[in-house]
């Protein structure tokens, strides 16, 4: 099921020893990520399964470039970016990487247009001046022609989704990263969500990360990986119960 | 750049049109404040306005002064008449004086139509009219070859036209002269009566006085109109070149306008209106900024948002702060809008200046208090401004 990992002529994302630690009481230092090594290719699929607590929205965090690694490499596009300044960090996640939340995150109070649109307003140029243009037509791809002017509030959970899902690929961005997408869905919606968001990266030329529980939307990645106490194992038969419990290899 | 603050200016008035009541009810003391701040630069500045208009009438503009020019032997006669003109001539030429006349007054009567009319006579010279804000409602002011005129050139007021029955309306119109043989004069212009004066007013040409009253005697005194700054030295060497030319007459020079009494008579009263307002200002900051700093508590998750959109720290501070400065901007525009109604209502024309001509309400009382509510704007912003940059990202998308 799971296929050889990309050449470096593909790769698009590469964490190298990467560990995540944070300070606790006496001086003591927690260990959240210990010693990651993955890479993604253009276009590419991952799945990241892991209950509660194993580190997975810190994984994402780093991924994402909020935050930044204790230790290791991490570069993205070929640029190092494990210590790049925060600005930096800020133009190339706006610009290249599109982010999905498990609770949409929607903005309250705009409609799903606005919504779309709110990413392009750190665009420049064209891109900023043609944004409603192409939030309508995002919102049009994702099926939601009809909804362009609604309020989060008058959206049902999958539409809320596929707005912030729209959201997350106006900018034509690299990499998208999912964070439990069908958490708050139910199982019908959360699968026709994850259609969509599958479908849209491949058309778009996106990489994809979701990182969840669900071994059902693990399974429908190219490659799967499974986070436990830090580490992060690939899964080579597919999510499994045991490799969301870290005991499958 | 530009499309950074274009976006700020978009996200600024997104974010007030979505949260319009909280922005509504935190902007109303702004407004106020704003308002309150126009009216008193606008009343404050019209009052000074029409208190200096007044002044100037009364006294000439700022900085005038008078010469008074007597022979110290002997009584002005013609002879010294024409030496104090031609002293006068030289002595304005010299110092680039342009605005100089002749000011003396005297009581005459004209025979009218129904009878003898008495009337105030004022004696000039043709740069009078500026130098005390006259203006001619109908016909003309004096021009320099009204000295050579046959009929003696007079401009009345109302109250002496109507007193005649001439309509101001149909000037220029001849009046009979008193004295014998028989003379006539020419009206040429009409000027506002004067609030207080008994009589009607006329106002002849500096040596043409004796054709309207025998007994008025030859001006000895005469008003320059000079820049304040320079006033005082100038008057001094006028005084001085003057004297020179004039040996056998006590000159002197002092000023007369009433300029500097403005502010004595204003300046307490703007002052403590100002300092009201400043308060009155100060508390509807602090209201903004109160509710602003409960609200960016309240929208730390839309910040963790804009952020993975990539906001950068920056982007973030400015937004918020233009949404408050677009917000005061707002308050301020619809305040200073109030402000210049009620100083342009007809019945605060009427209390404030007892229904004479109004000044115009001044375009600096609309600035202020347009750059009031900028400043104030992004005063108050810069706090929650300063608070949403120090988010985490993180922590603010789980919030």
């Amino acid at each position: 099921m799971s296929r050889p990992e990309p050449t470096a002529a593909e790769t698009l994302l590469s964490l190298r020893h990467v560990s995540r630690s944070v300070p606790i009481a006496d001086d003591q230092l927690l260990t959240i990520l210990a010693d990651i090594d993955l890479e993604v290719g253009v276009g590419e699929h991952i799945g990241i399964v892991g209950r509660s607590g194993t580190g997975k929205s810190t994984l994402l965090n780093i991924l994402g470039l909020l935050d930044a690694p204790t230790t290791g490499d991490m570069e993205f596009a070929g640029e190092p970016v494990q210590k790049i300044s925060r600005n930096r960090a800020a133009a190339i996640r706006g610009r290249d990487i599109g982010f999905v939340f498990q609770q949409f995150n929607l903005l309250p109070g705009r409609t799903a247009v606005e919504n779309v649109e709110a990413p392009l307003m750190y665009a420049t140029g064209r891109e900023f001046r043609n944004r409603r243009r192409s939030a309508e037509a995002m919102l049009e791809r994702l099926g939601l022609g009809d909804r362009i002017e609604a309020k989060p509030n008058r959206l049902s959970g999958g539409e809320q989704q596929r707005v912030a899902i729209a959201r997350a690929l106006v900018r034509e961005p690299k990499l998208v990263l999912a964070d439990e997408p069908t958490g708050a869905l139910d199982v019908e919606t959360g699968r026709q969500v994850m259609e969509i968001l599958d479908g849209i990266t491949k058309d778009s030329g996106a990489a994809l990360i979701t990182i969840t529980h669900d071994l059902g939307v693990a399974n429908m990645a190219t490659r799967q990986f499974s986070l436990s106490q830090g580490c992060l194992h690939p899964v080579l038969d597919g999510a499994t119960a045991e490799a969301l419990a870290g005991e499958s290899r | 750049m530009i499309t950074g603050f274009a976006a700020s200016l978009v996200e600024a008035w997104q974010e007030l049109r979505v949260h319009k009541v909280r922005v509504l009810m935190s902007l109303i003391g702004v407004g106020v404040a704003v308002c309150a701040l126009t009216l008193v630069v606008g009343f404050g500045n019209m009052m000074q306005k029409g208190l200096a208009d007044s002044y100037e009438q009364q006294g000439g503009r700022a900085a005038t002064y008078t010469l008074s020019l007597n022979p110290t032997e002997s009584e002005m006669g013609e002879s010294e008449v024409e030496k104090v003109r031609s002293a006068l001539d030289e002595t304005a030429d010299r110092f680039g004086i342009s605005h100089i006349s002749a000011y003396g007054q005297a009581e005459t009567t004209v025979p009218g139509p129904a009878g003898t009319i008495s009337a105030s006579m004022y004696i000039v010279d043709p740069d009078f009219d500026v130098m005390r804000r006259l203006s001619v409602d109908h016909g003309r002011w004096f021009t320099a070859g009204d000295a050579a005129n046959l009929s003696p050139a007079v401009v009345a007021d109302e109250t002496f036209l109507s007193e005649y029955g001439i309509d101001p309306t149909s000037l220029p119109a001849t009046i009979e002269l008193s004295g014998s043989p028989k003379k006539t004069a020419t009206v040429i212009g009409s000027v506002p009566s004067s609030e207080f004066q008994e009589y009607g007013e006329i106002y002849v040409l500096n040596g043409q006085e004796k054709q309207f009253a025998a007994d008025a005697y030859a001006v000895t005194e005469f008003e320059m109109w000079v820049p304040p700054e320079v006033g005082e030295e100038l008057s001094k060497q006028v005084t001085s070149d003057l004297r020179r030319q004039l040996p056998g007459f006590d000159v002197s020079a002092d000023r007369t306008d009433f300029a500097s009494d403005i502010d004595e008579t204003l300046g307490p009263v703007k002052n403590v209106l100002l300092v009201i307002s400043i308060l009155i200002l100060f508390m509807g900051m602090l209201g903004l900024l109160n509710i602003s700093l409960v609200t960016i508590q309240q929208r730390i998750r839309e910040i963790g948002i804009r952020r993975s959109f990539g906001a950068t720290s920056r982007r973030i501070f400015f937004s918020v702060m233009m949404e408050s400065v677009v917000a005061t901007t707002i308050a301020g525009a619809v305040g200073v809008l109030i402000a210049v109604l009620v100083l342009k209502a007809p019945l605060v024309a009427e209390f404030m200046f007892d229904g004479a001509s109004t000044p115009q309400v001044p375009i600096s009382a609309a600035i202020v208090g347009m750059l009031v509510s900028v400043g104030a704007g992004a005063l108050a912003g810069s706090v929650p401004a300063v608070v949403a940059t120090r988010v985490r990202i993180i922590d603010a998308i789980r919030a």
